[in-house]
């Protein structure tokens, strides 16, 4: 009796085996890397590997975003935790964004493409390097090093968590030392995140072009989660031609991310002087330099964030921080007035502190229970959140409490 | 009172004594000691000191003479024989000597890993407070904030075989100082590691030691495990090297009683016996009543309730607070004190499921009750080591249930008081579960054109690895395998099923459903088609439905009578013979299958007794079944013999008062002509035929209803017969083989086929005997049958012809009253004629 091949059998046992045979295309057209993006084979101590290079002019403009920096890097360099970066040449910082066979990361997830760049003199220059096949890796980690020699940090848009351990990965199973290893590390994700999450509903660096920079992407890239399906394709059927967008991509991103940190760069070298019209982004920036502990930069931020506070919606949230930030420098007047403000709209936290600003500092239980009063009032016509019921029990607690000092002091007053 | 005070009262009663098919004392033997080796670190020579250890065991010492002289080994004694300090007295010596040295250790499951690293910790902590060598666990509970602490610092990790699978291996480069100073593995209770699980966790290791080649280290293997036949032979096929087994147990034990009780007879008739459970529960109350502390183990959550709730019956309310049960399904806490309370003896009685099982410390007891057969020796004689003080007397004793593997131990308690003869095994060459391991080990390291994997043949490996190219998981280049595929491979493997598809088992509905684990979709047909009951854990569930396409399995708790049992028709589509050894009267064949499974309907089967009380129907697509099996056939003339000789001389039925006028009824029906040939003739030449045997009804009305009588003549009605006898004869002995194989082979009854067929393509038309492993590719358990077929068939013949009932029962040839069994002299006929 016939049992037929061993992938029959497979196939019989329930196995399935991802793409099968039969429908991998046999392209007619098999275009090699070379004849489909500008560039030229470059050969190292490892093997030969495929590179193209690109590079801008100091007065590139990403929309409104100049790609180099006008300022030091001090400030960004205090965000990173390494103070030794605001000495170094800012030729020495490299952006990197890497193209992948597999978004899971691990041991069988490659880089196929690193796209590198760094500024020189004047202008920014940068490369990507692909991978023909996946035997050309240890070449191509031989010319990553190469063009990242006296790096002193390494910038990318989620490489914490993605870019960089895949790459010490790949060093390691080439029985190589990761360059990017104990290298300082600035992540910009974690950046915008802080800057604009509270205003953008999402923080792809694609996003950050288009409503930051003012910036729209080519429509011939590819998207990304079809990236690790194109290049598997392409080592299938030979066939680079859909890898061009792939290439614009990974060039965009690094492009982009040079741009984001000249904006950072900028931007924390004086945050108190960011020009920007958005109450939102400046109290988040306020955050982030009050941890940073520049409190005076903080509270301006935090007073412009007032001023351009958008009076139709109730937006509170730059009075809240400037108030917390007083209320830590025991500037608790300073405090009140912006509680005050806050209370209006109804911000709970603010009469939460108001009560106990009245309470405590003032000696003035009444003023303290009619913001509590007010609070319970807002309450009630918000209850269905639970985050709110818990409050509604807090603020009824202390009513009680602060009924019972009144009317204690009432008696005490009578007395007299 | 001790014990033996206890025993000498119970020796009294002839009942008791009738009941006892096996009474084992061992004697009490003193310890064997030899002194630590010199070169001990201080501070572990210290610890040892305060846990009371100031010399160790010889089978201890043994141990760390052989790993000391670099071999893998494994470590076969006793339970609580101290076989820990085996491997973690070596393991902590060299670390302290060599800072880079590691050491893995894997525990099937989280709670033993928990145990081993409060004693890890007790053994490592020097003078100043650290912990040197420094153990920590990393497993699926580790916070991920603590892990690349844990990466960093810890000298021995402490895991199981699935967060090695998913969550070291394809990050082993985050490893790499841990890989490169990986100097042992350490595999307790191996013989988990059996089946498809252990045919999995071969692959684990398999890809473990190519990993760690990678990082030039080539680590020492230490296993532990329970008594099984093949401790060595296991070891190998886990870590394909071999492994010195020390089962010479040097520590010390008080006089131990093991009994076999076996609740009498009670209808001769059906082969009913008196209940299990009810005797479990009059012998736990002679304990209690004498202040014995008991340990009773029960084969299902249902069982537990009801021991205790008869336990809580007898007694006085003061007492209950000290009897306590012990299930999947409680608190951890509450397990917890469970397990202190009994240790330091304010609990008296804990009544537990498998649960309590692998290594939980609880002390050593005076007493252990297993009622019913736990599913393999390894386990009853792990739970039966569980009573077994270092100095008094203890008492183990085993209550046998109906059940046909019960009955056949009571009756030779020698397989489990003696040399085990059951085998664990796996087959790492499986091809299901081979093939998604090397997906694995690619994603891990790329193949290179001339490597190797394990045993694997070179050139399979090849052929593998080229249908992993065709299939664009994998790309070569330069004679080199590279993971190409968006995929993270271990993520879809799971070491519990044979292939990737697998069924989500679901208690509950809507937001507040739990998943309670998953099983292959292709043993789903048959363990959770709608209406089946499904054990997990000893707690029982009905399933509710079944979805093949979405792959869910929706259960609802239940407590229930019965279980089930799916009846399912085969079909063999296609066979292979790849071995064949031939006899006068048969062959024995091994060799590779194509099936095709349909679960037509059920059979429900109450618990504690096994009669069937129920049937049901299930409507589901057919299944096909890539795998390995045994088949037994016959030479014609053994056939021939068979219907001369043996199938003739049985008793003539009695069919009842108005017989004859019935008789006559169904001859003039049919014409007074043969139905079969067309014979025509006198009444008296022609006879009526009951098409189902008349003794396999209950009721004579049903077994004479019309429809069920035919017109033959002698000659046809001869052949009728015969037919329906050999048939029973053949379905007889392949209960009595399917029921016996887990003697042999250590797996659980579903994890084997088998099919008795009068007509089969196997025997060209002839009839066979089919056992398979029930699993695609197969694991091993019908070649291992092949193997051993005399002892298999001699086994069964023994079951039989011991079985006390008169025409067959559930504990020998399956119940009378079930179409295609019962027929106990039919089997032993055709048994008998084979050896």
């Amino acid at each position: 009796m016939d049992f037929g091949s061993l992938s029959d059998k497979l196939k019989r046992m329930g196995l399935s085996l991802g793409i099968q045979a039969d429908a991998i295309r046999t392209r007619s057209l098999r275009r090699p890397i070379e004849e489909v993006v500008a560039g030229r084979e470059l050969q190292t101590n490892y093997g030969s590997l495929f590179s193209a290079m690109h590079e801008y002019s100091g007065d590139y403009q990403l929309g409104s975003q100049p790609l180099l920096p006008n300022n030091p890097t001090h400030g960004i360099a205090r965000w990173a935790r390494a103070p030794h970066l605001a000495e170094t040449s800012i030729e020495n910082f490299i952006f990197l964004d890497t193209e992948t066979t597999g978004l899971s990361g691990g041991t069988g997830t490659m880089a196929f493409m690193v796209g590198v760049g760094r500024y020189r003199g004047n202008s920014f220059v940068m490369e990507q390097f692909f991978l023909r096949g996946p035997a050309e890796e240890a070449a191509l980690l031989a010319a990553l090093e190469a063009f990242c020699v006296d790096m002193a940090a390494v910038v990318t848009y989620n490489g914490k968590s993605f870019d960089i351990p895949i790459l010490n990965t790949r060093y390691v199973l080439q029985g190589f030392t990761s360059p990017f290893e104990e290298l300082p590390h600035l992540d910009l994700l974690h950046l915008t995140r802080r800057i604009w999450k509270a205003r953008l509903e999402q923080c792809t660096l694609g996003n950050i072009e288009n409503k930051i920079f003012g910036l729209a992407r080519d429509s011939d890239e590819v998207p990304g989660y079809l990236i690790p399906e194109y290049y598997s394709q392409y080592l299938r059927e030979g066939d680079a031609e859909p890898l061009k967008g792939i290439f614009v991509h990974n060039e965009q991103d690094v492009v982009s991310l040079a741009g984001l940190f000249a904006l950072f760069t900028d931007v924390l070298s004086d945050p108190a002087a960011w020009e920007n019209s958005s109450s939102q982004d400046l109290t988040s920036l306020g955050r982030l330099v009050e941890q940073l502990g520049d409190a005076d930069a903080a509270l301006s931020l935090y007073e412009k964030g007032r001023q351009l506070g958008n009076l139709s919606k109730p937006y509170v949230e730059p009075h809240l921080a400037q108030a917390r930030l007083l209320k830590r420098q025991n500037r608790l007047s300073e405090a009140a007035e912006l509680w005050s403000q806050a209370a209006e709209r109804g911000a709970l936290e603010a009469l939460e502190e108001l009560a106990k600003y009245y309470e405590h500092h003032c000696g003035e239980p009444g003023k303290a229970l009619v913001c509590t009063e007010q609070a319970l009032t807002h309450l009630q016509n918000h209850v269905n959140e639970e985050l709110e019921t818990k409050s509604l029990a807090a603020f009824s607690h202390r009513r009680e409490r602060l009924i019972h000092k009144v009317n204690k002091q009432n008696q005490r007053s009578d007395n007299k | 009172m001790d014990i033996d005070e206890l025993l000498s009262i119970w020796q009294q009663d002839p009942e008791f004594v009738r009941n006892t098919t096996c009474w084992q004392i061992a004697p009490p033997t003193a310890p064997s000691f030899e002194n630590f080796p010199e070169n001990l670190p201080e501070h572990l020579v210290w610890n040892l000191t305060q846990r009371g250890i100031s010399q160790l065991y010889s089978h201890q010492a043994q141990a760390l003479e052989k790993i000391a002289a670099g071999q893998h080994v494994v470590i076969s004694t006793g339970t609580a024989s101290g076989k820990t300090l085996c491997y973690d007295i070596p393991v902590i010596q060299t670390l302290l000597q060599d800072s880079s040295a590691r050491a893995l250790y894997l525990f099937p499951t989280k709670a033993l890993a928990q145990d081993q690293l409060r004693l890890l910790k007790d053994l490592c902590s020097a003078p100043d407070g650290a912990l040197r060598p420094s153990p920590a666990i990393y497993d699926g509970d580790t916070p991920a904030q603590h892990r690349p602490e844990i990466r960093k610092n810890a000298d021995i990790i402490i895991t199981n075989p699935d967060m090695l699978h998913q969550g070291i291996l394809p990050h082993h480069t985050i490893w790499r100082k841990f890989f490169a100073g990986l100097r042992y593995v350490v595999i307790d209770e191996m013989h988990t590691y059996r089946g498809v699980f252990g045919s999995h966790v071969a692959n684990v290791i398999r890809r473990l030691k190519r990993v760690a080649a990678f990082y030039h280290s080539y680590p020492q293997f230490i296993l532990t495990s329970a008594t099984i036949g093949n401790p060595e032979e296991l070891a190998e096929k886990l870590i394909e090297s071999p492994a010195a087994l020390i089962d010479v147990d040097g520590s010390p034990h008080g006089r131990r009683h093991f009994l076999v009780y076996n609740p009498p007879l009670v209808n001769e008739q059906l082969g009913l016996r008196a209940s299990s459970l009810q005797t479990g529960i009059h012998f736990t109350r002679k304990l209690l009543a004498n202040n014995f502390q008991s340990l009773v183990f029960a084969r299902s959550r249902r069982s537990v309730e009801m021991i205790l709730a008869y336990l809580y019956d007898s007694l006085p309310r003061e007492m209950r607070a000290r009897i306590r049960g012990y299930r999947s399904g409680y608190l951890k806490s509450d397990r917890r004190e469970i397990e202190a309370g009994f240790k330091e003896g304010s609990i008296k009685a804990v009544v537990a499921t498998s649960a309590l099982e692998l290594g939980i410390d609880i002390g050593s007891l005076e007493s252990v009750i297993l009622v019913g057969y736990p599913g393999s020796i390894a386990t009853t004689r792990q739970r039966a080591g569980r009573a077994g003080r270092r100095q008094q007397a203890s008492l183990a004793m085993f209550i046998a249930s109906p059940e046909a593997m019960d009955q056949y131990l009571a009756n030779h308690p020698e397989y489990i008081t003696e040399k085990s003869p059951e085998d664990a095994l796996l087959d790492p060459n499986n091809y299901a579960i081979l093939m998604q391991h090397l997906q694995c080990a690619a994603f891990e390291l790329p193949f290179l054109a001339d490597d190797h994997y394990g045993s694997l043949p070179a050139d399979l490996l090849q052929a593998f690895l080229g249908i992993l190219v065709q299939s664009g998981v994998l790309h070569l280049q330069n004679g080199k395998y590279f993971w190409i595929a968006d995929q993270f491979a271990a993520g879809s493997v799971s070491l519990r099923s044979s292939t990737p598809n697998v069924i989500t088992l679901r208690v509950g509905s809507g937001d507040s459903s739990q998943v309670i684990g998953e099983i292959d979709a292709a043993s789903a047909k048959w363990l959770v088609h709608p209406e089946a009951i499904y054990l997990q854990e000893a707690e029982t569930y009905e399933v509710q439905t079944l979805d093949l396409e979405k792959g869910v399995c929706l259960l609802e708790p239940t407590q229930s009578e019965y279980y089930t049992i799916p009846n399912v028709s085969t079909t063999i589509e296609a066979f292979m013979p790849h071995q064949q050894k031939s006899f006068s009267t048969y062959a024995n064949t091994y060799g590779d299958l194509s099936l095709r499974l349909e679960v037509n309907s059920y059979r429900k089967i109450r618990w504690f007794s096994a009669e069937t009380i129920g049937t049901g129907v299930v409507d589901l697509p057919p299944t096909f079944l890539e795998t390995s099996g045994c088949w037994l056939t016959f030479t014609p003339d053994f056939v021939d013999q068979l219907r001369e000789e043996k199938l003739w001389n049985a008793d003539a039925n009695q069919y009842g008062a108005g017989w004859n006028a019935l008789k006559r009824r169904i001859l003039m029906r049919d014409g007074h002509r043969c139905r079969a040939c067309g014979t025509e003739g006198d009444d008296n030449k022609l006879h009526v035929h009951h098409i189902k045997p008349f003794k396999t009804f209950e009721d004579m009305e049903l077994a004479n209803a019309p429809a069920n009588l035919i017109t033959l003549c002698p000659s046809c009605h001869r052949q009728a017969e015969q037919n329906v006898r050999l048939r029973s004869g053949l379905a007889g002995s392949a209960y009595a083989l399917g029921n016996l194989a887990p003697l042999l082979v250590m797996c659980d009854r579903e994890d084997l086929g088998m099919l008795a067929e009068a007509r089969s393509v196997l025997a060209d038309g002839g009839p066979a005997i089919l056992v398979y492993d029930n699993v695609p590719g197969g694991i091993g358990l019908s070649e291992r049958l092949f193997e051993r077929h005399n002892f298999w068939i001699a086994k069964a013949i023994e079951m039989i012809s011991e079985c006390q009932c008169k025409e067959g029962c559930p504990a020998c040839v399956g119940p009378i009253g079930e179409e295609g069994h019962g027929g106990k002299q039919e089997a032993l006929a055709l048994l008998s004629g084979l050896v």
